[in-house]
């Protein structure tokens, strides 16, 4: 039995743990009442105007035009323009950021000289470039995708730079004194080490690109979910409004869960994957 | 007079019997997956003694203990503490867990974490330092008493455990390995400090450890945990005398006896279910 | 104020001076580079630093910092705490019952993907574009990370400390005083801190969407207008504003967790 809790755990590096399902079967049950309790309170609130009817679609509504919606390709079309902003924004950053980060969290001096300019270009809300970027790009994918590098390159960079200071010094005496090449110690020890933290990051990345694209399409008016809900909101059809937002939702929980199960798979071998990190 | 030793909670109903365990059972799981792990233990421990319950790992030493600290019920049998039947914690009781370092509260300092536990009583904040002073004197930390846990070495973090035991005065003290995770030169001093401490404050000690060499020289009757589902396989009584030392008692004959003797009962296979 | 467990300093002024050379180089540099370049090469879109500087002290100091950045910093504030307040107080609640978070699970994280941005219509339909969407906007928003993290920091509380508390029989109140919400603070922090960045997206997006003032519409306006070197000004405090926000949150940080940073700054130092 260690006498200390993993270590990974305190990093924040661990992956998430969902709560055990107690009795398989059964607590799914009880998980989807729940959703299906939710869903049946918002019925109410809406049938009961408790809420207003201008501004809630009730469900049933909403899940049917979601439904309709699901068969039309111009669906389809829209959830492609925004994960393809997601996507290709998100490429960039990892491009970017993980080989920059690693080279300036390996030398003191890097780090040292970059750690303010990060530490306050990172706190620069990425909406407020909207503005700019619009005027500069207009309502585009190119906009969309400057928009996503902006928002997720600084975390990616911290997070890069933050895992190349963490290198078990361990397992670095021991390269050295294998006196391992050069491209050995980076495809052998390097690599392997740094990443678990850009895989956190690039979980946290995903959700961030999200936002961003959906962000970007709603107020600049670039082709995706977010313009898609723009415009049904100035039709004023709120069923198709709610079928977008659950469609945002759901694109959400899919992506993070697909991390998840992705850094599952590729870093099955790494503690913080396989050691639970609380008893 | 010893601020800690002034005020023992003794119970007019125990006599002189703080712990009575009667045909304790427990299993994991129910019906036929059911995986026992106690079956029938039995023993008594007597107020001011030292009792060291001894097995092997995998035995169900530390189900044993969470049952006689009560925090897990046991699915048969009964455990009498201090008069009273026991179904959850009860009061009088102080645990020692063997990861010191987990039972620790990081953010608070050394002794805040001894007065932690004084803090729903009574007393005033001067008093449960003062309290808490005394154990940590007691244990022979007085100075580290503004320092944090982490800041501390194992040793030293197993000892302010232990002055968190004390500072509670509780009936009885209650030890899960606590020194099978610090080093052997640690670990002896450890053994001394108990020793000690239980001759000061004459306070009862119930230590569970897979050390034979440990259950031995700390203790006055050794409980051997055998078998699987784990049952009493001996109750053997230690008469090495009250003054103990590392390197004294361990040499004498009656020692190595005791310790063989001890073992024996460990290695008997489990045909020693009646 | 330094925290009690930070790193070493050094204490000969040589060194002192060095180390803000090395952190000060970069951004002197940069910023350099921005007024000569912008100067020498003036565009629309990207004017002269200079004159965005002297507008930047023109316009935000003192007039629009008081008309323009104050409500938003008002809302913004006011909303964080709502949410702040009620995601610990119900994510402490629900991390302590197992069951019952469990059984939430999914639905929690269901709601919480679902884009502040997404449902910014819905709340300019039902509470138009003043302050109180605003707040209630940034207050739901911001509460999901916190509430997600409180009821994972307290579900993670290392099972010995609960051991201590039962076996020592601590009550309730001191137990969650002095056991679970310590022991979930770095987890709520963490989850805080998104919550920040989340509530100054929020209030900027609900201002630039609306018509109601705050610095959000005054860079959107200046930028509808045309009127560039003013957005930039605008873009600049908004900069500021997140790392002031951000600064203050971390010295915080650095105060209330200086045990844990003491603490893992210790485990990594001596290895596992």
């Amino acid at each position: 039995m260690t006498s200390r809790a993993s270590p990974f755990a305190r990093a924040g590096l661990a992956l998430p743990q969902k709560p055990r399902r107690a009795g398989g079967l059964r607590g799914l049950i009880e998980q989807a009442g729940v959703a299906l309790a939710c869903l049946l309170a918002w019925h109410l609130l809406v049938a009961w105007q408790w809420v207003p009817s201008s501004g809630v679609s009730a469900p049933g509504p909403a899940l049917a035009r979601w439904g309709e919606l699901l068969l039309t390709s111009a669906y389809w079309q829209v959830l492609g323009h925004t994960l393809g902003g997601w996507f290709i924004g998100m490429a960039i950053s990892v491009l970017v950021a993980v080989p920059l980060g690693v080279a300036i969290g390996l030398s003191r001096f890097l780090s040292d000289s970059t750690r303010f300019t990060i530490d306050f270009l990172r706190t620069v809300p990425p909406v407020a470039l909207l503005p700019v970027v619009l005027l500069l790009l207009g309502p585009t994918l190119t906009m969309k995708v400057t928009l996503i590098v902006v928002g997720t390159l600084w975390p990616m960079l911290i997070q890069s730079i933050y895992a190349a200071s963490q290198i078990d010094p361990v397992l670095r005496d021991a390269a050295q004194s294998f006196r391992l090449s050069r491209s050995h110690r980076i495809r052998f020890l390097l690599l392997p080490s740094v990443a678990p933290f850009v895989a956190t990051g690039l979980r946290i990345a995903a959700t961030v690109s999200l936002l961003l694209s959906v962000t970007g399409e709603y107020i600049g008016g670039a082709p995706g979910l977010g313009a898609a809900l723009g415009s049904a909101e100035l039709a004023g059809n709120l069923p198709e409004m709610y079928a977008y937002i659950l469609t945002a939702a759901t694109l959400g929980v899919a992506i993070n869960i697909g991390f998840i199960v992705l850094q599952r798979q590729l870093l099955w071998w790494h503690p913080s994957v396989r050691i639970a990190p609380r008893g | 007079m010893n601020t800690l030793q002034a005020i023992l909670p003794t119970s007019a109903a125990a006599a002189d019997v703080v712990f009575r365990v009667e045909g304790l059972m427990h299993q994991y799981g129910s019906s036929a997956d059911a995986r026992r792990i106690l079956d029938g233990v039995e023993f008594e421990v007597r107020r001011g003694a030292f009792v060291c319950i001894v097995g092997p790992s995998g035995t169900g030493k530390s189900t044993l203990l969470r049952c006689l600290s009560g925090l897990q019920t046991p699915t048969g049998g009964q455990i009498i503490f201090n008069g009273a039947r026991v179904t959850e914690p009860p009061q009088g009781l102080a645990l020692v867990f063997q990861d010191y370092s987990r039972s620790l509260m990081p953010w608070l300092t050394v002794l805040d974490n001894v007065t932690l536990p004084l803090r729903a009583g009574s007393l005033t904040r001067r008093q449960r330092d003062e309290q808490g002073m005394a154990a940590l004197q007691e244990v022979g930390l007085a100075n580290a008493v503004s320092q944090y846990p982490w800041q501390l070495s194992g040793g030293m973090q197993q000892r302010v455990a232990i002055a968190r035991a004390l500072a509670y005065r509780p009936a009885a003290v209650l030890m899960d390995e606590p020194f099978a995770s610090v080093d052997a030169q640690t670990r002896a001093d450890l053994e001394d400090l108990m020793l000690s401490v239980r001759k000061h404050l004459g306070i009862s000690v119930l230590l569970v450890t897979h050390d034979i060499d440990e259950a031995v020289y700390l203790s006055d009757q050794v409980c051997v945990l055998s078998g699987s589902p784990a049952k009493v396989a001996a109750i053997i009584d230690v008469n090495l005398g009250s003054e103990r030392g590392q390197i004294t008692t361990k040499a004498t004959r009656e020692f190595a006896d005791l310790r063989t003797q001890v073992y024996q009962m460990i290695r008997r296979p489990a045909a020693v279910k009646s | 104020m330094v925290a009690p467990f930070g790193p070493h300093r050094p204490t000969r002024l040589s060194r002192r001076i060095r180390a803000v050379f090395v952190e000060a180089w970069l951004p002197i540099v940069l910023v350099a580079l921005w007024w000569v370049l912008s100067a020498r090469f003036p565009s629309t879109y990207s004017p002269p630093l200079q004159e965005i500087l002297r507008l930047f002290r023109e316009l935000w100091l003192f007039e629009h910092a008081r008309t323009d950045l104050l409500p938003s910093v008002v809302n913004l504030v006011l909303g964080y705490t709502l949410a702040l307040a009620a995601g610990v107080g119900l994510g402490t609640w629900l991390g302590l019952s197992p069951r019952l978070s469990r059984v939430l699970w999914p639905t929690l994280e269901f709601v919480r993907a679902i884009p502040g941005v997404a449902i910014l219509p819905v709340f300019i339909i039902l509470l138009g574009v003043g302050p109180t969407m605003k707040v209630t906007l940034i207050a739901v928003g911001a509460f999901w990370p916190i509430l997600l993290n409180t009821i994972d920091g307290v579900r993670s509380v290392e099972p010995t400390l609960r051991d201590v508390a039962a076996s020592f029989r601590i009550p309730l109140k001191h137990r969650l005083l002095h056991i679970v919400l310590p022991a979930a603070s770095p987890q709520i922090f963490s989850g805080a801190r998104i919550s920040l960045s989340v509530a100054v997206i929020l209030i900027v997006v609900s201002e630039m969407v609306g018509a109601n003032g705050g610095i959000g519409y005054f860079v959107r306006s200046a930028e509808r207008s045309f009127a560039i070197p003013e957005m930039w000004s605008g873009i600049i405090v908004l900069g500021l504003l997140g790392y002031v926000l951000n600064t203050l949150f971390r010295l915080l940080e650095a105060r209330v967790l200086a045990w844990h940073h003491g603490m893992t700054t210790r485990t990594q130092r001596d290895g596992r």
